[in-house]
């Protein structure tokens, strides 16, 4: 008997490492960690959901990512870059995301840097002008598309499609304490997501980077949300046309079945374009072009020729995302932060169900009456 | 990982491999050397890869969406090379290999289809706004097809194919496609030597200040203590530029030591978007005098840090990359950005792609070594105002 339970215990093959762990930590901030196996580096990235804005401070968060970005001490990227690594920041609607590549051995120094930033501190007037001035030569970078977008979703959702860049004069007027205020809003447990992705140990990785969020407060407040948008049409200062769909998040059935419309329609134009931040909140899904008299052809374009394309590409879009190491951090976050039961595996499955009937449902919310369309100058 | 597993010469044109087996897909990256092309020539190319793209003589551009499994095929012009692009699904890398055969050698160019692309509206990024082409009113489609023949010949074309492959079947494939496809004699057209162009379209685009050295040639002894010292001046956001054009003035958001590809190397240029109502030479010179001031006042901290950026960007796919080689900027780390940067290194310098050489050679030069470098490619940089009102 002592001899056979040896050989028994030799014959249980050993399970594969696991290749992906969410963990939920006690103040209900989210943990993700995915392997990818021979990834060049690993790449860290912490989101925050918008914060509900009862205060009127959410037109500063562009202000507010600039200024956190550079640590308590302003020596987060000396200490980053000579690891080898690189932190960029960025503002969405719906998310503020920071995030680190570098290589697999300097994540450590990653993590630390990321929960430097979550330790904020009150900015002073002159901090503020500075980075103001700095953002308003970013506002010069901004592109034809861009301001496309902006008028598209000012039309569709008024307040409620803010744009995240803000107005750089409006800024100027921010106070130090109703910056330091939205930051309290902002860097909570509850709207947090840490996605960590590389050729990484899960569970070694997912305890260490526990450490970057545990200490955060909890809110118990909701996160932003907007109503649905409405269609209607705007004229923007750029050259060409948009069309968009309003649409809820993009776990909705509805949702994908406009992605692959949308994709689809995008495809058949001359130098189309389909533009769409991934979010678990009402959103608009834009297909543009560069020259306006293409835009009947997207009214008359057939569901029937369109829905095996607009498959095909849905596909491959949700796949760019999944199976990148770049891709998966991102989707992961944006999403997790807003939503942690939110699993983007789903979405192929969706793309998969969608239906004739359901396509050309997702096909008219791209025209009239539907629609929210842009015409340029 | 990416494995070296097969250099062949396939029909004249030159075959690579790179084996990544986790991959579910296959990318084929055909790198097209250009000869020398006269101003007619460079301002037609453009049109002509936009209408490749459009549709060869056996498919349809929604033909080429459906048969690589919805990746485009992407067509782009350099100024040193054409780079085409396809990626599929692996199990359909026999549909890639068909279409770079169809889009090297079939593409019909119509003259409708050339009216539209010559309408098209050009990218305003960066590398565009930098090196902008001449352009031409009208396309005869005679001529477009004579420079299709010009530049898509067999023995300008390096193709590298990275990802979950067979070893040796893409080769196999590609052999097979191209066995008749021989290299005629393409006699010099005058027409298109001498076609008349236009001056390029008006920049109206935000201010660009760019300070331009000189070229540096592919296989100069020097390129990583080179490298480096761009590292040092412009990417990152401890670099040089960040530090005095951006933090301490408040001139740029972005700003960026790049590398942009010429005909036998590239040519370094510190770049940057400057808002700003003044005179412009004085703010030339007071942007070159910050960078060549702080130069001075590096120390070992800047040396680790540029050492540090270098192996990221080297080694772990970091993006702040001074090497312009993709359309918009640097390349992407992902598979199709991989298996072109090897494909288009050896193409471009006859040797293998070898970061981790580079970053030994890197870690060599020392810190007075490193600020020579960078006052020789900063002294010898002349100043250019690009678009603004």
């Amino acid at each position: 008997m002592n001899v056979l339970i040896p050989l028994l215990v030799m014959q249980i093959p050993a399970l594969p490492p696991a290749t992906r762990l969410r963990t939920i930590l006690p103040n209900r901030a989210v943990v993700q960690v995915e392997r990818v196996e021979g990834a060049s580096g690993v790449v860290a990235s912490m989101w925050f959901a918008t914060p509900q804005d009862k205060a009127g401070n959410n037109r500063f968060r562009h202000l507010l990512e600039h200024l956190v970005a550079k640590g308590q001490k302003g020596d987060i990227d000396q200490r980053v870059e000579t690891a080898g690594g690189l932190l960029t920041a960025s503002t969405y609607r719906d998310a503020m995301c920071f995030e680190i590549r570098c290589p697999k051995s300097s994540l450590p120094t990653a993590l630390k840097a990321l929960r430097d930033i979550t330790s904020t501190r009150l900015y002073t007037a002159d901090e503020i002008a500075h980075e103001c001035d700095v953002i308003a030569q970013e506002s010069a970078t901004r592109t034809a598309d861009d301001r496309m977008s902006v008028a598209a979703w000012n039309e569709a959702y008024g307040d409620g499609g803010t744009d995240p860049f803000g107005v750089v004069d409006d800024m100027r007027s921010c106070s130090p304490t109703a910056l330091s205020s939205l930051a309290a809003s902002t860097f909570v447990a509850d709207h947090a997501s840490l996605v960590v992705v590389g050729d990484v140990d899960v569970d070694a990785t997912s305890k260490a980077a526990a450490g970057v969020l545990v200490g955060l407060p909890a809110s118990k407040k909701a996160s932003s949300t907007r109503a649905l948008g409405k269609p209607g049409h705007a004229m923007a200062d750029a050259p060409g046309f948009a069309t968009a769909a309003i649409v809820p998040g993009i776990q909705n059935t509805p949702s994908i079945a406009a992605l692959m419309a949308g994709l689809a329609l995008a495809s058949s134009l001359d130098d189309g374009a389909f533009t769409y931040t991934p979010t678990a909140a009402n959103g608009l899904m834009i297909v543009s072009g560069p020259d306006q008299t293409q835009s009947d052809a997207l009214t008359y374009a057939k569901a029937e020729n369109l829905i095996g394309i607009g498959r095909i590409l849905a596909r491959k879009w949700i796949r760019r995302y999944l199976e990148s190491v770049d891709g998966i951090a991102y989707i992961r976050g944006i999403l997790g932060c807003q939503d942690p039961g939110l699993n983007p595996e789903n979405l192929l499955e969706l793309v998969d169900s969608i239906d004739m009937a359901q396509f050309k449902e997702a096909l008219a919310k791209y025209r009239r009456p539907q629609a929210l369309e842009v015409t340029g100058q | 990982m990416i494995a070296l597993l097969l250099l062949a010469k396939v029909q004249a044109s030159s075959f690579i491999e790179f084996a990544q087996p986790a991959s579910k897909d296959v990318t084929l990256q055909a790198v097209c050397k250009l000869p020398e092309l006269s101003d007619g020539e460079r301002a037609m190319l453009p049109v002509i890869v936009r209408a490749m793209t459009r549709q060869t003589s056996d498919y349809l551009r929604s033909d080429m969406i459906r048969m690589t499994g919805g990746y485009e095929p992407k067509v782009v012009v350099m100024p040193d090379v054409v780079r085409i692009s396809i990626t599929t699904p692996s199990a359909a890398m026999g549909n890639g290999i068909t279409l770079l055969e169809s889009l090297s050698r079939r593409a019909p160019l119509f003259q409708e289809t050339l009216d539209t692309c010559l309408q098209s509206t050009a990218t305003t990024g960066w590398p565009q706004r930098l090196d902008p082409p001449t352009s031409l009113k009208k396309i005869k489609r005679a001529e477009a097809l004579e420079l299709y023949r010009k530049v898509f010949r067999p023995s300008r074309i390096t193709v590298g194919v990275g990802g979950g492959l067979t070893p040796g079947q893409a080769a196999e494939l590609w052999s097979t496609k191209v066995a008749d496809w021989q290299e005629k004699l393409v006699k010099d057209s005058l027409a298109l030597k001498f076609l008349k162009t236009e001056p390029p379209t008006e920049d109206h685009g935000p201010l660009l200040l760019s300070l331009e050295s000189p070229e540096l040639i592919a296989n100069d002894v020097n390129l990583s203590g080179k490298f480096l010292a761009l590292i040092a001046i412009g990417a990152g956001k401890q670099c040089t530029l960040y530090r005095t054009w951006r933090e301490k003035h408040a001139w740029s958001y972005r700003q960026e030591a790049i590398l942009s590809p010429t005909t036998n190397g590239w040519k370094p240029r510190l770049v940057a978007q400057m808002e700003f109502a003044g005179d412009r030479s004085e703010r030339a010179v007071a942007a070159k005098t910050a960078v060549q001031q702080d130069i001075d006042n590096w120390t070992e901290n800047d040396r680790s840090r540029a050492l540090g950026m270098a192996q990221g960007i080297l080694l772990a796919g970091v993006r702040s990359n001074p090497l312009y080689l993709g359309s918009s900027g640097p390349l992407n780390d992902d598979l199709e950005g991989r298996t072109y940067l090897e494909t288009y290194w050896r193409q471009k310098t006859g040797r293998p792609w070898t970061p981790e050489k580079m970053l030994a050679e890197m870690g060599l030069i020392g810190l007075k070594e490193l600020k020579e470098l960078a006052h020789d490619m900063v002294d010898a940089a002349t100043p250019r105002f690009i678009g603004g009102q």
